[in-house]
């Protein structure tokens, strides 16, 4: 092996202190990789005036510049080293329309319907739960409201999806899981996918839009 | 980036996910249910129950 594992499991992709002791490098290292691709979907969604906007796993915040100043977003992350670097971009531009909170992305502290739109960006792949954190996902979006997730996903093709299996132990270290497949973390959440692309044919990303198929009945209950 | 008045009135308290309440000094979310102090560091509340401050 070439690193130390945890006694008899695999070490918490977001253990990994890419999230605590580089996360001043993070925005060096990633930025080229997250930035285009996160802000081209952001824009592509053309949030409206006033629409209330979650974004779980800010980071240090690569996507904070493609929210249109005209909508309110709230914006969480666990890490605050990356929570710090996203902060003084805020200070650093002046934006008025941002709140950022450290919270966990398994439990989201609002109540249910609160956000017109809930997204993420390559973060599902590193919290412990992901079928937990689109659950929560769900519940804090109202009925009808948009979710939009890019992350890596594992690929379903016979011959390369085993060798990326192979490489997980390697990418938990360095903060993600690669095995994570699309199916899985939305399993029993009732969302309708709308849209799920990649923005280039040899990109390692999936985009996914969906939106919640969460209805109110005239007894007031979601289902 | 001072908390807005909509983002207060819907976050809820990480344990009993009732109602919190600012404090005078704008340096923490009270839950009174819980008597749990949420602190608001650099700006940023810290909505863990790990990091809470138990008031007696």
């Amino acid at each position: 092996m070439i690193f130390a594992q945890r006694e008899g499991s695999l070490r918490q992709p977001h253990e990994s202190k890419i999230y605590s002791e580089f996360s001043h490098l993070y925005d060096k290292i990633f930025s080229r990789f997250f930035c285009k691709r996160i802000a081209t979907v952001i824009r592509s969604l053309s949030i409206p005036p006033g629409a209330k906007v979650l974004e779980v796993g800010v980071g240090t915040g690569l996507s904070l510049s493609a929210y249109p100043p005209h909508c309110e977003v709230t914006a969480i992350d666990l890490a605050p080293e990356m929570l710090e670097q996203a902060r003084q971009k805020v200070i650093e531009h002046g934006w008025r329309h941002f709140r950022l909170l450290r919270m966990d992305a398994l439990n989201l502290e609002f109540p249910d319907n609160s956000f017109d739109y809930v997204t993420s960006f390559h973060v599902i792949s590193v919290v412990p739960d992901p079928v937990r954190m689109m659950r929560e996902i769900h519940r804090v979006c109202r009925p009808g409201g948009k979710i939009v997730i890019i992350n890596h996903f594992r690929t379903t093709k016979p011959v390369l999806g085993p060798l990326v299996d192979a490489l997980d132990p390697l990418t938990r270290h360095l903060g993600w899981s690669a095995s994570l497949r699309l199916s899985q973390a939305f399993a029993g959440v009732p969302l309708v996918i709308e849209k799920q692309f990649k923005t280039s044919p040899f990109s390692l990303f999936t985009v996914v839009l969906a939106h919640n198929r969460k209805e109110v009945t005239t007894d007031g209950v979601m289902h | 980036m001072a908390l807005s008045k909509e983002l207060l009135e819907i976050l809820v308290c990480p344990q009993c996910k009732g109602e919190i309440e600012l404090t005078a000094t704008q340096d923490g979310l009270i839950c009174h249910a819980c008597k749990l102090l949420y602190p608001i560091k650099d700006d940023i509340p810290v909505m863990l129950i790990d990091e809470a401050i138990r008031l007696e």
